[in-house]
């Protein structure tokens, strides 16, 4: 008779967690060792009663999904539009005109919807040009774009203009400096 | 301290490889354990950035063995609280009243705490070993989660079912 096996080998055995050739060789000598065929019988009930008893423990019910990592927020990328707005204006500026913040108006801005709030913060204007042209209205179809999604509770609505105020658009911009919104003024 | 010639990026990468390849069955297993998906995975959680904040010096094998063993421990131990908790709330509160509806879940309850009270009476590695291969693991993953040679599995595995319905029978009698 060949050389009876641990109780190792019979449990893996039992789980078929071996090399083929190894099943085989214990699958052969079970049959004729009758002290080894007891144990591995006995080895594999345990484990039957064991694994029951654990499957009272809490079922996994759905899927767990691998919880990611929020996106790092990168602010600047919603300022892009605006830098290119301003870009072309640039491009068409005369050099002697530079673009600077014609006015500034203070406003409560509710979150949402921005365009109610906006034509509340029309700014008073100083500047004798500029004066002319606040006098018209942005076409009603003009709505502000967001930049982001972050809720507005104050903010300041800056109007800035370039040449000659021949381009202009309202920024809202957040106590922290960084713009939320642009609207782009067209002037009838 | 990292291994030599690794980068942080390296290290980063060798960090999240090893959460794709393990967190959900971590989270598995601890919630198997403990039948409470935010316990299992706020404990899931505290292993990784324990292991995140270890010294880079072990290997994969070292650092997956490090994660189970962590992991299914704190669960352990998060059983032994809540079982101690849940004994005084009994005692202030006296005896539930079951219903007929509650009855099952309520016997449910009890199938669950005996076989949660038993694995955390046993030896760390024999629990893990027992959770982890009910779980459906195999002998492969099971030698390199827990760290032990792979022809070893089999044959501790056999002593910690032992272990296991020993404890059993001593706690809740012979019925099983």
């Amino acid at each position: 008779m060949k050389r009876c096996f641990e109780d190792g080998d019979l449990r893996a055995f039992a789980d078929g967690e071996l090399p083929v050739e190894s099943l085989q060789e214990i699958a052969g000598h079970l049959e004729t060792c009758p002290s080894c065929s007891a144990r591995h019988r006995e080895l594999s009930r345990r484990a039957a009663r064991v694994y029951g008893l654990m499957a009272g423990l809490s079922e996994v019910d759905h899927a767990i999904q691998i919880p990611r990592a929020r996106p790092r927020r990168r602010w600047w990328l919603a300022t892009l539009p605006l830098a290119a707005a301003l870009a072309i204006a640039f491009v068409r500026l005369p050099h002697r005109a530079p673009v600077r913040p014609s006015t500034v108006a203070q406003a409560t801005v509710p979150a949402a919807p921005l365009q109610t709030a906006a034509p509340a913060a029309r700014p008073a204007v100083a500047h004798p040009v500029a004066k002319r042209r606040a006098a018209r209205r942005p076409a009603p179809d003009e709505e502000f774009l967001r930049l982001d999604d972050e809720p507005i509770e104050t903010a300041t609505i800056v109007r800035v203009s370039a040449d000659s105020g021949a381009l202009q658009a309202d920024l809202i911009v957040g106590p922290d400096g960084r713009a939320h919104a642009i609207r782009v003024v067209r002037n009838r | 301290m990292q291994p030599a010639g690794e980068t942080a990026l390296d290290s980063s990468k060798r960090f999240d490889d090893l959460f794709h390849a393990h967190y959900q069955r971590v989270v598995g297993v601890l919630c198997r354990l403990m039948g409470d998906r935010a316990q299992a995975e706020e404990i899931a959680a505290d292993a990784f950035c324990k292991l995140a904040r270890q010294p880079a010096a072990e290997d994969h094998e070292g650092r997956t063995s490090w994660l189970y063993r962590v992991a299914i421990n704190a669960g352990l131990d998060a059983v032994r609280s809540n079982a101690r908790r849940k004994r005084r709330e009994e005692a202030v509160a006296g005896s539930p009243q079951s219903t007929d509806d509650a009855l099952d879940r309520l016997l449910a309850e009890e199938r669950r705490e005996r076989v949660q009270r038993v694995l955390a009476a046993l030896k760390p590695r024999d629990a893990q070993l027992l959770l982890l291969r009910s779980d459906g693991m195999a002998y492969r993953d099971l030698s390199l989660a827990l760290g032990i040679r792979l022809n070893s599995v089999g044959s501790i595995l056999a002593r910690a079912e032992q272990q296991f319905e020993r404890k059993y029978r001593a706690r809740y009698g012979d019925r099983i």
